[in-house]
């Protein structure tokens, strides 16, 4: 992180090449010059791409600084943190690294030296190898110190809300609302538990209308693709012919009842009672309790 | 409450950083999406700080001083400059409306409102405050 310590300034080694170039002082001590490298080697390609987003956001020039082996720091805090604050820790931190950076300006003494193990570092003691690996400390304002840790509670308190609110979605509520379902409740059903609609009851209805009434039911006849049917039966059977009729306008609808009556009829063309039977039978299996046979 | 609820809209946070770029610069989603994260952090930053100092107090009302004064207190100097001068300005402007409307009572002090509503509040007036600033280091 980039942060500055005018009384360490006092103590630090003097100004070499490499960090010139980055518009700082180093603040390491020559026996750390050799460590110190490979670290800021990390360090600058990070720290680079805020650079870059600060730029874009502010149309100022950055300065980056860098400070190496705060032996003196007075807080050495360990705190162990999950997964998610480890991820989200890089890019929050080099976030904050814009207003100390602006600090550098009047040249206050402000004393930055919070000590934050953002990645579940279990280290006590500031020691110089810490900075070779990935899970070396980080330094920030000491004045944000208490906010940071306060916003990482809360944070934390907030995921685990949301971690609760996920497991609770799991489980579907049956309705939304207790009306509604009392309503479905009480929707007569078909075959298969799908609620009966309006058309299915209005087909219902007009099949109980055709019964009323000889001259209406040859008039409803006439449209029916089956005239042909109707006219054999009337030429080969004429004193049959009304019955023949009846049947067929009592099962209309259905087609496997009209390919039974089409496939009875020739072979029991002379057979006046097995009829009635057949039909009866028929009706059986269908299982439509809204056919009425005539005499 | 979803983690969308949680964080600032992303459309109007890729328009403010389109605000400050050059006409052909383009943005890619996960820009604006780290940028989301980013500011939707900082702005409860603040106002967490501004928050607990109401707490301490016995206050249920956070107002702009409260913002200024949670900057001053993280060292975010430049943005506490800048968030007092635009509250001053603010502020003449509402004591110029009340005089223009001699009936209102309204002294330019926020009204009391629960503090979540006060907190989304003072985020939307940070977020006019950036804008402002943005507009204004952008000339």
């Amino acid at each position: 992180m980039a942060m500055q310590t005018v009384r360490e300034g006092l103590f630090s080694a003097p100004q070499t090449s490499w960090w010139t170039a980055f518009g700082s002082q180093p603040l390491a001590p020559e026996s750390l010059a050799g460590d110190s490298d490979s670290f800021a080697g990390v360090k600058v390609g990070s720290v680079g791409e805020t650079g870059q987003r600060v730029d874009k956001q502010s149309n100022s020039a950055t300065h980056l600084a860098f400070s190496l082996g705060d032996v003196k720091s007075p807080r050495l805090v360990p705190k162990p943190h999950g997964a998610t604050f480890s991820m989200q820790s890089p890019c929050l931190e080099l976030g904050f690294s814009q207003p100390p950076i602006y600090t550098k300006y009047p040249y206050g003494e402000q004393q930055y030296y919070g000590v934050v193990s953002a990645y579940g570092s279990q280290s006590r003691v500031m020691l110089p190898l810490n900075m070779e690996t990935e899970d070396s400390t980080i330094y920030v304002n000491s004045k944000q110190y208490h906010g940071i840790i306060r916003r990482r509670q809360s944070r934390a308190k907030a995921a685990a809300v949301l971690d609760q609110k996920k497991l609770s979605s799991r489980c579907r509520k049956p309705y939304m609302h207790h009306s509604r379902h009392l309503h479905a409740l009480r929707r007569p059903r078909g075959s298969g538990g799908r609620f009966l609609n309006t058309k299915s009851q209005n087909l219902e209805n007009s099949g109980t209308n055709a019964k009323k009434g000889d001259g209406s039911m040859q008039i409803q006849s006439q449209p029916k693709p089956q005239q042909s049917n109707s006219q054999n039966s009337e030429v080969v059977h004429p004193e049959n012919g009304t019955m023949n009729l009846s049947n067929g306008l009592n099962v209309s609808g259905s087609e496997v009842t009209s390919m039974n009556y089409f496939l009875s009829s020739p072979v029991h063309s002379l057979g006046g009672m097995v009829m009635p039977s057949k039909w009866i039978a028929a009706a059986a299996a269908m299982d439509n309790g809204c056919c009425n046979f005539k005499t | 409450m979803t983690d969308e609820d949680r964080l600032l809209p992303i459309a109007n946070v890729g328009r403010l950083m389109k605000q400050i770029l050059p006409s052909n610069a383009k943005i890619s989603k996960e820009a604006k999406q780290t940028v989301q994260e980013c500011a939707t952090e900082f702005i409860s930053f603040v106002t967490c700080e501004a928050s607990e100092k109401c707490h301490r107090e016995n206050r249920k009302t956070v107002n702009g001083d409260d913002i200024w004064w949670a900057l001053s207190t993280l060292g975010l100097d430049n943005y506490a400059d800048a968030v007092g001068r635009h509250l001053h300005k603010y502020r003449e402007a509402e004591r110029e409306r009340t005089e223009h409307n001699k009936g209102s009572n309204d002294s330019g002090n926020e009204k009391e409102t629960n503090t979540r509503s006060d907190v989304q509040n003072q985020s939307t007036k940070f977020i006019r405050v950036v804008e402002k600033g943005s507009s204004s280091s952008a000339r």
